[in-house]
This record gives C-alpha cells, sequence and structure tokens, in this order.
C-alpha cells in the first residue's frame, strides 16, 4: 500500500517537474536572445540605410532595390473582418503573388478576436500574420516585447509616408516608425432625421453643445415606444473607450493627451473629461441612453434617435437599415461654452506593421520576411488596392490627398455624398495619445469607469478618480 | 364519472403544458430559421415580424457565396465522424481493462480519469496548443480529432455499463482459450451496445458543436474550418451580418437536426438506458 | 481469472497493454503534460513571448486570488448558476417526463421536440438567445408586452444577467433530463405502484416513497454530470453578455479566459484554473456522499 503510494507521488513529483523545465528551456533562450538583438539593432540603425544582414548570400534584402532574383520567400497574412474583406484579401494575395513570383503569400482568415488578445499564442507557434493589421496604441505592446520591425528601415520608406495623411501617423520615442496607416475613419454623430422632424428640430442645425444635446434627447427619448436617445457601446473591453467617450474627450479637451509627456503617469483627471463623464452620467441617469450590449446598433433599426459612428455606419445602414431610413450628420457635441479647437474628434486608425518571426536568427531569412512583408503592404497600399478596400469596407484610405485621388474619386462617387460629408464633418481628427507603452492598458481603467457610471455604481467625478488611480498604479508597475 | 371527467380536465391541461414546452423548445429554431429567410432590412427592425413578411434566399446565397460550403462540410463531417470512432473504441478498451482486467497502477487510472473529467478546457488551451504545434499538427485533422480522441465522460459511462455485465461469459470463453481482445470484440461490445450508442452520438452530438479548439487550431487554414467555425466569420463586431449568421446557423444545424430525427430513437433510448445505469 | 490458491504475488492479464497504451499515450501527450505545464505554470512568472517561466513565485497567485474581488464575483456567479440551473433543469426533466410517462398521444414526438435544443449546440443557442432577450427589439420582451406583462432587462441589468443565463441553459438541458427520467419512469414497475394504491396511498405519498428512492441513481447520475459541467460554463455568458455588466455574469471559466488570453497573465490564469478544478473535485466528492446516504 505505503509503496504503490510513494510510487504515486514520485511519478507526480517527476511529472510536475518536468511540466516547469519543459516550460523553462526550450530553446527560449535564443529567442529572447535574437528578440533583444533586434531592439538593440533596430535602435542603432534608427533612419539610416544599413547593412543588417549576417550570414548568407551577402545581399542585403533589405535596402536593394531590385529583389526580382530574391529566394523564394513565404510570408502569412490574415485577412480580417467581413466577407467581403476577406474575398478581397483573397484576390489581393493572387494578384501580388503574379507580380512578385518569388514571394509565396500565404493567406487566410483571422481567426475570432485576435486584436491583441490571443495573437500571442499564434506569434508562439509561428502561425500569425507576419503582416499585423494593427492599431496605433496596439503595436506598443509588440514594440514593448521586440517584435515590430521598424519600417523606416526601408530605402522607400519616406516615399511611402509621404503619401500619408501625417496627422495619422505617428513616430515612437526611439526614433523609429513601426508602422504606417492604412485606413481611417472619424468618429461623428449620427441623427434620425425623421425623428428629429417628428419633435421639430431642424435636421440642418444638429446639436453642437451639451446642452443642445440634452435638449434633443428629452425631446425624442420615449421608452414606452422603445424609443431612445443614443444606445452606447457598452463592453467591457478597453478598447471601446476610444469609441464611447475618446472623441467627446477629444472636442472638450481641444487635443487627446491623457497621459503626461514622460509616461510615467496619467493627467486626464481634468476637467473636460469630468465633462464627459458628467455627460454620459446625464444621458444614463435621464433614462436617454440605451444600456445594452448590442450586435447591430439600434441607430439603424430606427430605436435610437442618434449615434456616435464612423464610416463603417454607411455601410451598415445600407445593408440593414430599412428602405425608407434617412439620416443626417454632425460633429460630436462641445461642453457649453467650449470653443472647439484644432482637433474635435477621435479618428480610428488602423495600420500595417511587420512582427518579426520569433526563433529566427538575425540574418538573411530574417529580411528577406521583412522585405517581402514590406513589398506586400507597399502593395496593399497602392492607389488602386486602396480603392478597392475602401469600395469594399466604406473606410478611407489614409492618403493624403483621399479626396482628390483620381483613383479613389468613383469609390466617392459610388457612396454618394454621405461619404464626403463625413470626411468634411471629420476633418479635424486625430489618432490618439501615444507616450506610453500601456494606452491599451490604461484604456480598460477608463472603460469600466464608464461603465461604473453608467450603472449608477459610482459618479462622475468619483469613478474619475478611480480610473486614474487604477491607471497610475498600471504604469508605475510597470 | 366524476373521477373520469376530474382525470379529462387534469389530463387536458397537462397536454397544454406540454404543447406550451414543445413551443418553448422550437421557438428560438423558427426564429433562426425565420430570420434567416428574412431580408437584410426586415431582420432587426422593431417592433419584430412574426411571420417573415417577405422570404428571399439571398442569406443563404450569400453564405455559398462567401464560404467553401461543401468543404466545411466535409470537414466538420471528417472530424466528427473520425473523433467518435476513435472515442467509442479507445474508450470502451479502457473500460473494458478497468473492470474486467487486471494489472498495475489500475486504481491510479481510475482515479486519472474521474479527475481530468473535472479539469476545464480554458486551463489546457495554451499548452495544448502549443504541444500540438510542436508536434507540426497545426491545421491538420489530426490536431482537431486527436485531444478528443480520449474523453473521460465516454470512459466512464462505459465503466458503469460494464461493471454490472457478469463475469460468466468472460470466463467461459477465457477456457475456451479466447484472448481478451476476442472476447472484446465478440462479447462485450454487443452487450453494451446502447451504451456504446450513447456514446457514439453524444460524441458526435459534441465534436460537430464544438468551436473554441477548432477555431484556434484551424488558423492560417481556412480550408480546414468546421462548420462551427466558419459561423463566426459572420459575426461581425458592430455591424453584424444577422441574416448570414442566422443562414450559416440554420445550415450547421441542418445536419445534426436531421441526423438526430432519423436515429431519434436509438439515441433517446440509449441514452435512457445507460443514464440509469450510471 | 485464473487465480492460484496460495500465491501471494498476483498475475496481471498483460493483453491489457493493448487496451489501455494507446489510451495512455493520448492521456500523456493532449492531457496530462498540459495540465501540468499549466498548474507548473501557476507558480512561476509565465512569459508568452518566449514561452517559458521566467521565475518562480511560489504561492503569489494563489494568494492575490483569494483577495482578488473580481475572482469571487465570478465565483459568487458560478454559484448562482450552480444553484438555479441545475435543480430547474433536473426538475423540469422529471416533471416533463412525469407528464409524458402518462402515456400522452404523440409521445415520442414530444420527446424529439424538447431534445432539439439540446442537440444543437450551445454557440448557436446563445447567438440566437442573445438576440431574444435584447429589451430593444427582442421577441421575448415583445411577447411579454403584447400580453400586458412589463419586459424585463434580461441580460443589461447586473442582477438579471447570471439569472437569465441560467434560465436558457435550463431551456437546453431540460430535454435531456426529460428523455433520462422518462426511461427511468417507464423502468420503475407498475407493481409497485399498483400496490400502493391499493394500499390506499395518494399520487403524492406514491411519489415519495416508491418512485424517488427508485429514481436516486438517476438523480445522483444527472447532479453529478451537471455540476461538472456547470462550473466550465463558458461559451453562452462569452456569446451573450461577454461577462457583463459589470462582470456581474462572468464565470470562474471566463474569468479564467480572460486572465489568460486578454491580460496576457497566463500564470494567473492557471492558478484560477486549478482552483477551479479543485472546486469541482470538493463539490463532487460532497455530492456523492450526500446522495449515497439517501440511498441507506
Amino acid at each position: 500500500m505505503r509503496k504503490s503510494r510513494r510510487l504515486t507521488a514520485l511519478c507526480m513529483g517527476m511529472i510536475l517537474c518536468s511540466g516547469l523545465l519543459g516550460g523553462c528551456g526550450t530553446g527560449s533562450e535564443e529567442t529572447k536572445e535574437s528578440a533583444e538583438k533586434v531592439q538593440a539593432d533596430t535602435k542603432s540603425q534608427a533612419g539610416t540605410e544599413s547593412d543588417s544582414s549576417g550570414t548568407g548570400t551577402g545581399t542585403d534584402w533589405i535596402t536593394a532595390e531590385d529583389i526580382s532574383n530574391m529566394p523564394e520567400t513565404t510570408i502569412r497574412y490574415w485577412y480580417y473582418e467581413t466577407p467581403e474583406r476577406i474575398e478581397l484579401g483573397q484576390q489581393q494575395v493572387e494578384e501580388f503573388m503574379n507580380l512578385h513570383p518569388n514571394i509565396k503569400v500565404s493567406g487566410s482568415v483571422a481567426p475570432d478576436n485576435t486584436d491583441n488578445e490571443m495573437l500571442m499564442t499564434y506569434i508562439q507557434s509561428r502561425t500569425n500574420s507576419n503582416i499585423h493589421q494593427s492599431l496605433n496604441i496596439e503595436d506598443l505592446w509588440y514594440v514593448n516585447n521586440g517584435l515590430l520591425y521598424p519600417l523606416n528601415n526601408f530605402p522607400d520608406f519616406e516615399e511611402q509616408m509621404a503619401r500619408m495623411d501625417p496627422d495619422l501617423n505617428y513616430t515612437w520615442v526611439d526614433g523609429n516608425t513601426y508602422s504606417i496607416s492604412w485606413y481611417t475613419s472619424p468618429n461623428v454623430m449620427f441623427y434620425n432625421k425623421k425623428m428629429m422632424e417628428e419633435i421639430k428640430w431642424d435636421p440642418a442645425n444638429p446639436p453642437r453643445t451639451y446642452s443642445e444635446y440634452y435638449d434633443f434627447a428629452q425631446k425624442v427619448t420615449d421608452p414606452d415606444n422603445k424609443r431612445w436617445a443614443i444606445a452606447p457601446w457598452m463592453g467591457e473591453e478597453w478598447w471601446r473607450w476610444q469609441f464611447t467617450m475618446y472623441p467627446f474627450y477629444i472636442a472638450a479637451n481641444g487635443g487627446n493627451q491623457t497621459v503626461a509627456e514622460d509616461g510615467a503617469s496619467v493627467i486626464f483627471n481634468n476637467e473636460n473629461m469630468r465633462k464627459v463623464y458628467e455627460f454620459y452620467e446625464k444621458l444614463f441617469d435621464e433614462g436617454w441612453a440605451y444600456k445594452e450590449l448590442w450586435d447591430i446598433d439600434p441607430f439603424i433599426t430606427g430605436q435610437t434617435a442618434s449615434a456616435r459612428g464612423q464610416s463603417d455606419m454607411l455601410a451598415s445602414i445600407k445593408n440593414s437599415a430599412a428602405e425608407d431610413f434617412e439620416f443626417v450628420m454632425g460633429p460630436i457635441p462641445v461642453p457649453d461654452g467650449t470653443e472647439r479647437g484644432e482637433v474635435d474628434t477621435y479618428g480610428f486608425v488602423r495600420n500595417f506593421c511587420i512582427i518579426d518571426e520569433l526563433g529566427v536568427e538575425e540574418g538573411e531569412e530574417r529580411d528577406r520576411v521583412r522585405r517581402a512583408s514590406w513589398e506586400f503592404i507597399k502593395f496593399l497600399l497602392s492607389d488602386e488596392q486602396c480603392a478597392k478596400d475602401f469600395a469594399v469596407s466604406g473606410e478611407y484610405p489614409c492618403l493624403k490627398d483621399v479626396q482628390e485621388n483620381e483613383t479613389i474619386r468613383p469609390v466617392f462617387e459610388q457612396f454618394g455624398e454621405s461619404a464626403v460629408e463625413l470626411l468634411e464633418i471629420g476633418k479635424n481628427s486625430t489618432i490618439s495619445d501615444m507616450n506610453t507603452l500601456h494606452e491599451c492598458d490604461i484604456m480598460l481603467p477608463l472603460q469600466t469607469a464608464f461603465l461604473k457610471v453608467a450603472y449608477g455604481e459610482m459618479g462622475a467625478q468619483e469613478a474619475l478618480d478611480w480610473a486614474e488611480a487604477e491607471a497610475n498604479k498600471i504604469l508605475q508597475s510597470k | 364519472m366524476k373521477k373520469n371527467k376530474k382525470q379529462k380536465v387534469i389530463d387536458i391541461v397537462l397536454f397544454v403544458i406540454l404543447i406550451a414546452g414543445a413551443v418553448v423548445a422550437m421557438f428560438p429554431f423558427y426564429w433562426m430559421v425565420s430570420s434567416a429567410l428574412k431580408p437584410s432590412n426586415e431582420i432587426a427592425k422593431y417592433p419584430p415580424d412574426l411571420i417573415p413578411k417577405h422570404i428571399t434566399l439571398e442569406h443563404f446565397q450569400y453564405v455559398f457565396r462567401t464560404m467553401d460550403v461543401p468543404r466545411t462540410f466535409l470537414n466538420s463531417v471528417i472530424v466528427s465522424f473520425v473523433t467518435v470512432i476513435l472515442n467509442a473504441w479507445l474508450s470502451g478498451m479502457v473500460a473494458y481493462a478497468l473492470t474486467k482486467l487486471r494489472f498495475p497502477g489500475q486504481k491510479i487510472l481510475n482515479k486519472v480519469v474521474m479527475a481530468f473529467m473535472m479539469v476545464p478546457f480554458q486551463l489546457m488551451v495554451v499548452p495544448l496548443f502549443l504541444m500540438i504545434t510542436k508536434l507540426k499538427l497545426l491545421g491538420t485533422y489530426s490536431a482537431m480529432i486527436l485531444p478528443s480522441a480520449v474523453s473521460s465522460f465516454s470512459i466512464f459511462l462505459l465503466v458503469s455499463c460494464m461493471v454490472s455485465l457478469p463475469d460468466d461469459y468472460i470466463q467461459a470463453a477465457l477456457i475456451d482459450g479466447s484472448g481478451h481482445l476476442g472476447i472484446y470484440f465478440k462479447i462485450i461490445v454487443p452487450m453494451t451496445k446502447p451504451t456504446l450508442t450513447t456514446v457514439i452520438l453524444t460524441n458526435f452530438f459534441w465534436s460537430w458543436n464544438n468551436y473554441l479548439w477548432p477555431m484556434m487550431v484551424t488558423v492560417q487554414n481556412d480550408h480546414m474550418a468546421t462548420m462551427q467555425v466558419a459561423i463566426d466569420r459572420y459575426r461581425t463586431l458592430n455591424d453584424m451580418k444577422w441574416g448570414a449568421t442566422m443562414a450559416a446557423c440554420t445550415l450547421t444545424a441542418l445536419p445534426i437536426v436531421i441526423v438526430y430525427l432519423i436515429l431519434q430513437k436509438q439515441f433517446v433510448e440509449s441514452v435512457a438506458t445507460s443514464g440509469i445505469k450510471g | 481469472m485464473k487465480k492460484r490458491p496460495g500465491r501471494k504475488k498476483e498475475k496481471w492479464d498483460k493483453e491489457a497493454i493493448i487496451f489501455v497504451l494507446p489510451y495512455i499515450i493520448f492521456c500523456l501527450l493532449f492531457m496530462i503534460y498540459p495540465v501540468f505545464m499549466a498548474i507548473a505554470g501557476s507558480f512561476a512568472k509565465w512569459d508568452l513571448v518566449t514561452n517559458s517561466f521566467t521565475k518562480f513565485i511560489g504561492l503569489d497567485n494563489y494568494i492575490r486570488l483569494f483577495q482578488d474581488s473580481a475572482f469571487w464575483l465570478a465565483v459568487r456567479n458560478s454559484f448562482i448558476y450552480f444553484a438555479v440551473q441545475i435543480p430547474t433543469s433536473i426538475l423540469g426533466g422529471m416533471a416533463f417526463a412525469s407528464i409524458l410517462n402518462r402515456n400522452f398521444f404523440g409521445r415520442d414526438l414530444f420527446r424529439g421536440i424538447y431534445f432539439l435544443p439540446v442537440v444543437t449546440g450551445s454557440v448557436i443557442i446563445s447567438i440566437i438567445w442573445k438576440w431574444l432577450l435584447q429589451s430593444s427589439n427582442g421577441m421575448i420582451n415583445y411577447l411579454l408586452e403584447a400580453v400586458g406583462l412589463p419586459g424585463v432587462t434580461w441580460l443589461a441589468d447586473p442582477k438579471m444577467s447570471m439569472l437569465s443565463i441560467s434560465l436558457v441553459k435550463a431551456w437546453m438541458d431540460i430535454g435531456y433530463y426529460t428523455v433520462i427520467f422518462l426511461a427511468a419512469y417507464q423502468g420503475i414497475s407498475r407493481d409497485y405502484i399498483d400496490a400502493a394504491r391499493i394500499d390506499g396511498a395518494n399520487g403524492f405519498q406514491i411519489f415519495r416513497r416508491i418512485k424517488l428512492p427508485l429514481l436516486n441513481p438517476t438523480i445522483m447520475f444527472c447532479i453529478m454530470m451537471a455540476t461538472i459541467w456547470a462550473f466550465q460554463l463558458f461559451n453562452e455568458p462569452y456569446i451573450m453578455t461577454e461577462g457583463g455588466p459589470m462582470g456581474s455574469s462572468t464565470t470562474m471559466s471566463l474569468y479564467l479566459y480572460r486572465q489568460g488570453f486578454i491580460f496576457h497573465d497566463m500564470s494567473y490564469a492557471s492558478a484560477i484554473g486549478v482552483v477551479v478544478g479543485l472546486l469541482i473535485m470538493m463539490i463532487s466528492v460532497l455530492e456523492n456522499k450526500f446522495f449515497k446516504r439517501d440511498i441507506e
């Protein structure tokens, strides 16, 4: 009896130890080293041409002009989000491979919810997309882990950047640019035209200040007939804050700053942020705002009179709203007495960045993958491909001359006036504050504070104080 | 006389309850199918239409256009079938060994089987995924099949069934010189048919409806996705394509419902008989 | 088995190897290794970038778990689910089974219909129910209001969210238990019941004294399986409410997933997993004791 128990215990102990060891030593030393080396390399190479190849054929694929005799390289690409974009992605992969026979693109549909959540597992297993479609503040998390390759190392980088709207791109404090903008959409307010007319509100003059909005909301809300003023996005994730509140904060603040310049503490607990939280507090307390988690904005089904939206709202309306749905657009409201600043709304930007292969030594193979990825990025950013993506998604390419560009113009015409109008109303958009690597992390307390206010758990100032404390804890612990 | 009348009234009331229960059970399916047939701008409106005003096949056409339905269907079928057969075979053998044979470590194995029933899957997901990657099985049918080829639930059910099988047949066969393998296939399997049927069918349904694991494992290999994973493609973030999602759900649920309806009698009876023995 | 009297060392059936070896291999690769790695990971800092354990931190995770109010909220939620879903679905199953036992017209058809939700899978069901339970354009509230009852905030009210999910899952499982109990009822010999009737017992006494004890093994089986599944609830809250609002419908498994995949804290997530596993084991043992006692 005792013997078999001892045997059992011994076996379990051994298995436990092997589990621990298995977790510890599996080639991880190498990958950590090469990841560090990348950081060291890139820091010293910021903005200059360099020979980053170690071994191999001796050709520097990063800076080579002609890559037609590059050995065959395979890169992976994930298409996201909608069946239409998936279809377009498949076409683009094929077209690109025809242009570059020595580059093989293995395209596939991104798995559910991989913005930066499960991504690490895929990176570990080398099944992630080499060309990652990211969000500027998410980039920083990867930068922090040494996973992104600076795009400014490529010789024609400046050329590409010059085509883009500079307001939508950023350079990180170490002098590198880790991603390049692809598509964008500013945030504006949408209003149901018929409901406006019903309450005798002039559709040409949507509410511009908080009190105007309160007035509008109060007149239009009718819970007995299942009609509310607005349905904010109520989820728990950090990124929802960017859409629910950030546009309002930027409008109220005239700027996007939430973190101090040195990245050590947050500065968002100011009067303007408080006004935004109080704005939402009032909307919820008075019952003007709809509190549920939705899959399709009730604005489209005709149950809320207004919505905060981006250009994909235009596509949604076209697809799912009733035949006779009419809407108008307006800027994000500001607190009473606030002058609109240079920027007055949040512009969501989707970027391309290159995620380095984990576990591959610095050298020719790594460079080839990077260069192949860069070529594909340039292809996707070409006028023609941008126009195609725009046509399929309704989200604006980040090109500087997007409205004048000849290739893009037909798509604008296809979408009609609203597309141009939205861009006009949102022309003073800006991306987020980029003062800390942990932008994503500090948005979580902000979103949680929003929910606390929404559900009446805390008052606006109290919630904001709580969020500040939590955010500072995060910044100071890393 | 009075008794009969009272009985009748009770009977009617109970029958109404049964009908109400059936309506409640069927309603979501009705909703799924009717939504899949409504045009886009009538699906999410309020007040909702119980009976569709217009019928359209556009969502089904859309799903067929954007998803390789035959291939996805085939993937689901292959994964489910092989998982189920493998599972039933292995579980049966282990159950037999645990109940009728003797070998060192038997008690430990028993406890291990029980213990693993209680482990939440999410705990194992990441190491399991990395293990599959190391074995270079990512994106293959094996990756979806193998982890489910062992199932404590099946073993548990089969054990409780085999425990009550009389040993006489086995003894007789042993004396006749038959090996245990032969006994297993020729005697035990036929005798445990109901439970085996339960195990097979339960695992089939479970495998067909499995979502998290196949999704993770078919990354970078779309053509290997099963139908449940493919539904996700239509569940986009804030502009949910309800019509397409409902159509995809209908297509995914349909084969299962058909299989179920055909095999209903056998399945339900086998679940029942084995359920009691547990 | 051939036993030779007087021999102390027992022979074992060598053929057992064939039966058991494939299972053991699978087990080691796909169950034991991941679980032990995960358990080991709960005692160390787990760096996902390099997939290695960088520092041994002992019981830190567990101490943190003990002080984590969000975790305790998840525990509370799982227990609410446990307390609501299991009795509702099992008792509901028993009730429907006893009605069907009266030999109704179309009994097989009803049985088939009730089982349908079980067969369809939780993803599809969660998607549909999430829509049906919306306050704004969901059918359930629409129907309630059509008959004059007030609509309920099923999913957006922190007090109702876990309850709603439990009811949906109960709806899903009632068919399963109906089928099991129907057969169990049919297995009860009519003689017992007739004899009791002759002795003058009424329906209720018959149920309590005769049917219930005979059903005990079935009930116990159902409760044990339901318990194990209950604490692993993930799909439904994930799809229907994302664990909200304010974490009021986050179950322990969902909390684990969130810690591991959204906050990238795999070692903390592993600690949660270990605790959940232990909890399930403890409750199962308690249930076992409770029901075994009943039989006697």
